[in-house]
């Protein structure tokens, strides 16, 4: 602080004091700020309002009456804006949900008539929740992000929870327990926050390794659905249309609430490099983590051999998850490079991420 | 970020769409602006609109509606610098006025009770967090603003005083007072 000298605040003993509460309220935005997940449609709410302004005013208000036929021939992400409501007029001043709307991933786009409306054909970025590979002690959620065609009708939670049962993560430590041939039967979405998601018969016969992670891999769902759509705060799973309470042999609740990010997510995650990304020798390793005081230690691996440690100071420190990063300077070759929390017992990597690199 | 392929297709979309109206390359140009800074800025100005209103739920209404009004004044934008403090007034400005229009302070949700008794270190760091938020409401509303633009948005005193539409010397006395002054609420209550 270097420019403190020609302040005019007080400066009184205990300067060091300010620099403390300068910490302190850092620290508290930067929590807060966290806690604060914009919706996945506001780019289309913009562009709606934007082209209510060019037709004049409040045409956006009205409600678009949606017709159920079928763009056959349209099977291309041909996307019609569906009916925003209008934000303001809630009671209680709240966006509206993100979905109003029973929404299926398996039926076909639903239209809106009217003018042809423009077509959103953006790829759009949806992050997966995994099951980590490791009993390191636990095995807890990761996540990775891919990037899909948008929806068909919006359909986001049924798109997200398709996505996770059929992309295998790049990273072979990142697994989905959900059996093979699971698929969504249907979305909906009820006032605006509880999604029903109904998974085919599949999901009810685990292969015997799923067994007992029936818990986190409802986690996983929950998450995964949240992710979409942030406004979604439970997650009722029915298999084959009928409502459960018990997945694998583990008890879950009906519905599915979030259990807090610390207790489920992997406490150390590595986010970039991509397993097996091909990297220039100055890298940058970005991840995200729910440590102790956001300390997270990391090592660089050649054949078994540390080549180079350190630690990284994550944004906030848990129960919050922070970002950190680290930069390298490596010479060509592969390496694997580590992530993990310090445990607190005897300083031994618990909750690794790792991830192999080649430099070139 | 340089311009993505999304981008581009978002904005041939844009194009296609004008074409019938104005086709003014202007326009089209508003709306690439529109997808980038979304991209890039969208987030962080909801949190910052969130932080300043003490409310989240109106915070998205207000930075999509800069966002309107950014891509009105295009024209007279253009340069990527200017349009992104434009975006950062018209937040702070719009937040501002709601937060006159609406007693949403109030409704400043408290922090949860502590409910968890295995992590007592969890819960004091939320308890003073909660501490440290309530006591940044009570300060005069330029010291807040001063201090919520410079901890959680890291901005410069020029970009501070430039948002807020005040001098240098202003936003340092603010800073430095609206410090000193947190820092006497939190004696108060520890």
């Amino acid at each position: 602080m270097s420019d403190r000298a020609g302040r005019t605040g007080p400066d009184r003993p205990g300067d060091e004091n300010l620099e403390e509460t300068a910490r302190r309220l850092r620290d508290a935005l930067g929590h807060e700020a966290r806690a604060v997940q914009p919706s996945a449609d506001g780019l289309r709410i913009i562009r709606e309002k934007i082209r209510a302004n060019r037709r004049g005013h409040r045409a956006w208000l009205r409600p678009l009456s949606i017709s159920a036929a079928a763009l056959a021939t349209a099977a291309v992400a041909v996307i019609v804006v569906v009916a925003v409501r209008p934000q303001a007029t809630d009671n209680d001043g709240r966006p509206a949900p993100l979905a109003s709307s029973p929404q299926s991933s398996s039926a076909p786009a639903s239209s809106a008539p009217a003018s042809p409306a423009p077509s959103e054909t953006k790829p759009h970025p949806v992050t997966i929740y995994y099951v980590g590979k490791l009993k390191d002690p636990q095995q807890l959620l990761f996540s990775q992000t891919v990037t899909r065609p948008w929806p068909a009708g919006n359909a986001f939670v049924g798109d997200a929870v398709s996505a996770m049962l059929t992309t295998k993560a790049d990273d072979p430590d990142y697994l989905s327990y959900w059996p093979a041939g699971t698929t969504v039967l249907g979305v909906s979405i009820q006032n605006g926050t509880e999604a029903v998601v109904d998974l085919s018969a599949e999901a009810g016969n685990p292969a015997p390794d799923a067994l007992g992670l029936g818990a986190i891999s409802a986690q996983q769902l929950f998450y995964t659905v949240h992710g979409a759509a942030p406004k979604i705060e439970s997650v009722e799973l029915r298999i084959d249309g009928k409502p459960v309470t018990s997945l694998w042999g583990s008890t879950i609740s009906d519905p599915i609430t979030a259990e807090p990010s610390w207790q489920v997510f992997s406490h150390v995650w590595i986010t970039s490099p991509a397993d097996n990304a091909t990297v220039a020798p100055a890298v940058t390793i970005k991840g995200d983590a729910t440590v102790f005081e956001g300390t997270v230690s990391w090592q660089v691996l050649m054949h078994g051999d540390v080549l180079q440690k350190g630690s990284a100071q994550a944004s906030v420190g848990a129960p919050d998850q922070g970002t950190w990063s680290v930069n390298l300077t490596l010479t060509p070759g592969t390496y694997t490079i580590q992530a993990f929390e310090s445990s607190a017992k005897d300083g031994s990597p618990t909750y690794v991420d790792d991830k192999v690199i080649t430099v070139r | 970020m340089s311009k993505t392929a999304g981008a581009l297709l978002a904005d041939m979309g844009s194009r296609a769409l004008l074409g019938q109206s104005d086709g003014h390359f202007e326009t089209a140009t508003a709306d690439e602006a529109v997808t980038e800074f979304y991209r890039t800025h969208y987030a962080s100005l909801v949190r910052l609109s969130a932080i300043l209103l003490g409310d989240r739920g109106i915070a998205e209404e207000v930075v999509q509606d800069a966002f309107v009004a950014m891509h009105g004044s295009w024209n007279r934008l253009r340069d990527p610098d200017k349009a992104v403090a434009y975006l950062r007034q018209a937040v702070v400005n719009r937040s501002r006025s709601k937060l006159r229009h609406r007693a949403v302070v109030a409704k400043y949700p408290q922090a949860p009770p502590p409910d968890v008794a295995s992590a007592e270190s969890y819960a004091v760091a939320a308890v003073e967090r909660a501490e440290v938020l309530r006591a940044l409401r009570e300060l005069p509303r330029r010291q807040r603003e001063t201090l919520i633009l410079r901890y959680y948005s890291d901005l410069s005193e020029i970009q501070i005083a430039d948002t807020l539409g005040i001098s240098q010397g202003a936003v340092k006395s603010h800073a430095s007072r609206g410090l000193a002054a947190l820092r006497n609420l939190l004696e108060k209550t520890s």
